[in-house]
């Protein structure tokens, strides 16, 4: 394409990416607001296809977008919900009184302030150094040796595998703290997905589209290997279907204290422990990985950390279990094992 | 101008609005929406600078790329824990009535701060300890609470959470 | 040959400027219109017709075929998942609005006048 051109419609992707950033901070609805959040998530995978990352991109749109728009749309609807029925017991007053808005004079230093900082970074950023540091030359380099050829999975699931396990922990570690938020009763219930109102066209999507995504998450995962794709974007893909199984009542979400579940989050990460730690005496060290069995090790590891991706997110999104969902007519608690 | 350079300097106004809306707003999930702006904004400038480091064969450097894809993950989850305190913190707020017996608390735990994925994860390991006190828990936390309330109740003694599952207890009693 | 490539590269111009011409139509009466069952006709028709005739005008410039059936496949979902949010739009602005439902069914008082206005936020009180 002719540069100016080029030039031209990342000019545009950047100022629809400030005009959304500032329409999804500064609009009063809420719900306005998250939409253009999410509209925002998916610009951002255009910006990020024009830099050349198309693993980002796609993380992005399906995590970073999708998901988080159906968490916070999800979570609006709960807050519209509770508030209606805190202002008909009349208990919204007193809330509404504590809550008062920052005089103007405080907005505008405000303003100011942020301005400030992001005037600060855009010197920062223009002061960076002359040619930039690049680690993609050793990446390049070192990739052989894993057996793959996406230079951005070499670097997740080997050059920079610790980060990779840390934030699975990270994950599980997070799914810990949103099902602890359980009230006392419902602890040990299924966690439920909002359904969505108007069921029958969901309904159809539900049943029309997991075939096609439980493909694509298949094919990104394998293909993952060469080319932009990946245990991520798998996973998260693989996640989305089951939300909207669970939105369109098609399906339950297991108990949180099945057996099976517990087992099928912590999967991935302990096979991803276990394989490093077995580096220590096979190889060089934790999380290298022994000589001759890297494409095997990466695959089973990418394989397994797909399934608990997967989980995690869409227990994330269910968030804790809620005494509504057993109200409701869904499973009873299990008795102790 | 190159992309990176335009893309950074993008992604040095989105962090300013982002950092605007956090400190803006006083609905919870206004500010979650404003700190996933801050956060894509930082992740935006991260692609710029791989974008700087590309070399021949590669158009973007994969270290950065890395990491923002670990970061878009770890930012969900945060993003998600924090709407589930929100969640609960607003159901509470329901259930609480027009007497609203926890007031003074209820604006400094509406801050989805930093120390509360801490807090919340110790509480959730506590609960998978007592079982059997699970089992039991909907036909005894009426009862139980009834009197701890009294004691406990406007104490802030560093067991905030405890008093805030109050009011679920007696609410489901009341539903019966 | 060059006369074949250039022909399908007039096809490519072709299609993917009618398909441009067809979003800008539709955007504009999704801007334009004055409520929702005008502005999904609007949207929907133009849309789905301009993203045909987009991956119409694509598909001579793959370079192998898998990649056309990925443009195809595209398209297609594009079209399911457009029908389906169209349907769910029709129905939340015909049905009344379900916001204003409870979550167990139940319909708060419409004229209540409770505070809860559109924007519906505790605290999100401060806009220029």
């Amino acid at each position: 394409m002719i540069p100016a051109l080029e030039r031209a419609v990342e000019l545009a992707i950047g100022a629809m990416l400030v005009g959304l950033a500032l329409w999804s901070v500064l609009v009063r609805p809420r719900f306005a607001s998250i939409v253009g959040f999410v509209v925002f998530g998916l610009l951002l995978m255009l910006a990020w296809m024009r830099l050349g990352a198309p693993d980002v991109a796609m993380t992005e749109g399906a995590i970073g977008s999708g998901l988080a728009g159906f968490l916070l749309l999800s979570a609006a609807a709960r807050l519209r919900c509770s508030e209606i029925r805190r202002a008909r017991i009349g208990a919204g007053e007193p809330q509404r009184a504590r809550d008062r808005s920052p005089r103007r004079s405080s907005i505008v230093a405000l303003g100011v302030g942020c301005a400030a900082v992001a005037a600060a970074l855009a010197a920062a950023v223009a002061a960076l150094p002359h040619p930039a540091p690049s680690l993609a030359p050793a990446a390049l380099e070192r990739l052989p040796e894993l057996g793959i050829g996406n230079p951005v999975s070499g670097v997740l699931i080997g050059f920079r595998a610790l980060d990779t396990l840390v934030e699975k922990i990270v994950l599980v570690v997070a799914l810990v703290g949103v099902w602890g938020l359980a009230a006392e009763a419902s602890w040990r219930r299924a966690p439920s997905v909002d359904p969505s109102p108007e069921i029958e066209p969901i309904r159809f999507l539900a049943r029309a589209l997991p075939p096609v995504g439980i493909v694509l998450a298949i094919y990104l995962l394998w293909r993952g290997a060469t080319e932009p794709g990946g245990a991520f974007p798998a996973g998260a893909i693989l996640a989305a279907m089951a939300v909207l199984v669970l939105a369109a009542g098609l399906g339950r979400l297991p108990p949180t204290a099945a057996r099976s579940l517990r087992l099928a989050i912590c999967a991935g990460p302990l096979v991803f422990l276990g394989v490093g730690g077995l580096g220590m005496g096979v190889a060089r060290g934790f999380l290298d990985y022994p000589a001759g069995f890297e494409v095997l090790s990466i695959k089973l590891i990418e394989v397994l950390l797909t399934g608990s991706v997967a989980v995690v997110l869409l227990l994330l999104v269910a968030g804790p279990p809620e005494e509504a969902a057993s109200a409701n007519g869904m499973r009873r608690p299990e008795p102790p094992l | 101008m190159t992309s990176a350079t335009l893309f950074s300097l993008c992604s040095a106004a989105l962090v300013g609005i982002g950092l605007f809306g956090l400190l803006l707003h006083q609905d919870p999930l206004r500010r979650i929406v404003a700190l996933n702006v801050l956060g894509a904004g930082t992740f935006l400038l991260f692609g710029a600078i791989a974008r700087r480091g590309a070399v021949d064969g590669l158009p973007s450097d994969p270290v950065p790329q890395a990491m923002v894809i670990t970061g878009v993950v770890v930012a969900f989850a945060g993003s998600a824990l924090a709407v589930s305190i929100v969640r609960r913190l607003a159901a509470l707020d329901a259930l609480d009535g027009p007497d609203g017996p926890d007031g003074p608390d209820a604006p400094s735990s509406i801050e989805p701060s930093d120390d509360a994925p801490r807090d919340a994860s110790a509480r959730g390991s506590g609960d998978s300890d007592g079982e059997v006190g699970g089992k039991s828990g909907a036909g005894s936390t009426g009862v139980d609470d009834a009197p701890r309330r009294g004691v406990n109740g406007g104490a802030f003694d560093g067991r905030p959470r405890r008093s805030s599952i109050e009011p679920d207890g007696r609410a489901s009693m009341e539903g019966r | 040959m060059s006369v074949v490539a250039a022909l399908l590269d007039g096809w490519t111009v072709l299609l993917v400027c009618a398909g441009i011409g067809f979003f800008v139509a539709g955007t504009t009466g999704m801007l334009r219109f004055p409520d929702a069952a005008t502005r999904l006709h609007a949207l929907t028709k133009a849309d789905n017709l301009g993203v045909g005739l987009v991956v119409l005008g694509l598909l001579p410039q793959v370079a192998r075929p898998a990649e056309g059936f990925k443009l195809l496949v595209i398209w297609a979902l594009v079209l399911l998942a457009s029908a389906v949010s169209s349907q769910l739009v029709a129905r939340v602005a015909t049905d009344g609005p379900p916001i204003e439902e409870d979550r167990n069914g139940r319909t708060a008082p419409a004229a209540s006048g409770t505070p809860l206005d559109r924007s519906g936020s505790v605290g999100a009180g401060a806009q220029p």
